[in-house]
């Protein structure tokens, strides 16, 4: 058995009192009374930098890692009804619109001359009619229910 | 909501970037005292930095963010300690649940608790045997005796008190530093 299993009261008690002595020296003091404990006052500037600063970017890149799966989350959820469709119910809606568009001159020119080389094309273009409501996850013509 | 929480965390970062050096040089050194030796010293500080990014509690001034990171450290100590004591226990029941006539040496009872507290003060005692006036602190400390009852008994005023108590704590911190304790 080793002397650290339970923190025990007396050493608890010792700590508390150097705790609080180091918590009321000011700088000079405080930079004397590691050098008598053989520290050395800079290399331990530098540690708390350094530890500061990995732990402002480690929560930094948590959270932009959380924001990046909520947005996929969120993204994936939407498109994944069209993006599962077969190519051909794609080219369908895709077809759908553009006659939809062409008839109300509703969409841009950029959109309704969008060239569809790929089914990533379609898919991004389903996806942003989508978006702006054009036609619903089903890939029904909203002006058209 | 994202832009919010983005904005109190930024503020959670600039309060820990106001801390200023001594007190950056503090929280290092309370680190090397209270990291329990299955942790190291920048690890605890790391997790007190974390606790404060991951908190609510309301951000004041440079002086309140330093106490919030050194009762983080304690609190990550005493929970870490909490922890090992439960699994020793468990163990200990393991070995006594399938062992028949295992000696239970493995359990941490109350009675543990008692033993560890002797041996570290023997251990503290003996590392003191060349100053008398920490060696009979100690053992009063350990008794349980308060500041009051301390000075009552050895004598000592304010001052004399305050000299011996600076003494240990400077030695008790080298000690540790060494890993003698």
């Amino acid at each position: 058995m080793t002397t650290h299993d339970t923190p025990a009261p007396i050493r608890d008690v010792l700590l508390d009192d150097i705790v609080e002595e180091i918590g009321s020296l000011d700088e000079l003091e405080l930079d004397a009374f590691l050098r008598e404990i053989g520290e050395d006052p800079e290399s331990t500037l530098e540690q708390g930098k350094s530890v500061r600063s990995r732990a402002i970017e480690e929560k930094k890149k948590s959270r932009l890692r959380a924001a990046q799966k909520e947005l996929r989350a969120e993204k994936g959820l939407k498109a994944t009804p069209l993006i599962a469709f077969s190519s051909e119910r794609k080219r369908e809606i895709f077809d759908r619109i553009k006659r939809h568009s062409e008839a109300s001159g509703e969409m841009t020119l950029a959109a309704r001359n969008r060239v569809i080389e790929s089914e990533q094309d379609l898919d991004s273009f389903l996806e942003a009619c989508l978006r702006l409501g054009l036609i619903n996850e089903a890939g029904e013509l909203n002006d058209e229910l | 909501m994202r832009t919010m929480v983005s904005e109190s965390e930024t503020a959670r970062s600039n309060a820990l970037n106001a801390l200023d050096d001594a007190q950056l040089k503090k929280l290092v050194q309370i680190s090397r005292l209270l990291a329990p030796p299955s942790i190291e010293p920048s690890d605890l500080l790391h997790g007190a930095y974390l606790r404060w990014l991951e908190s609510d509690k309301a951000i004041e001034s440079p002086e309140a963010t330093y106490r919030f990171l050194v009762g983080a450290m304690k609190s990550i100590r005493s929970n870490t300690f909490r922890h090992q004591g439960v699994v020793k226990r468990a163990l200990g029941d393991r070995i006594q649940s399938s062992e028949e006539g295992g000696d239970g040496t493995e359990l941490l009872t109350a009675t543990d608790a008692v033993a560890e507290d002797s041996k570290y003060a023997q251990q503290v005692f003996d590392l003191f045997a060349d100053d008398p006036e920490i060696q009979e602190y100690i053992f009063m400390l350990f008794d349980g005796a308060k500041r009051a009852e301390i000075q009552a008994e050895l004598g000592w005023d304010d001052q004399k008190y305050q000299a011996v108590q600076k003494r240990r704590n400077r030695a008790m911190a080298k000690f540790i530093s060494e890993g003698r304790v």
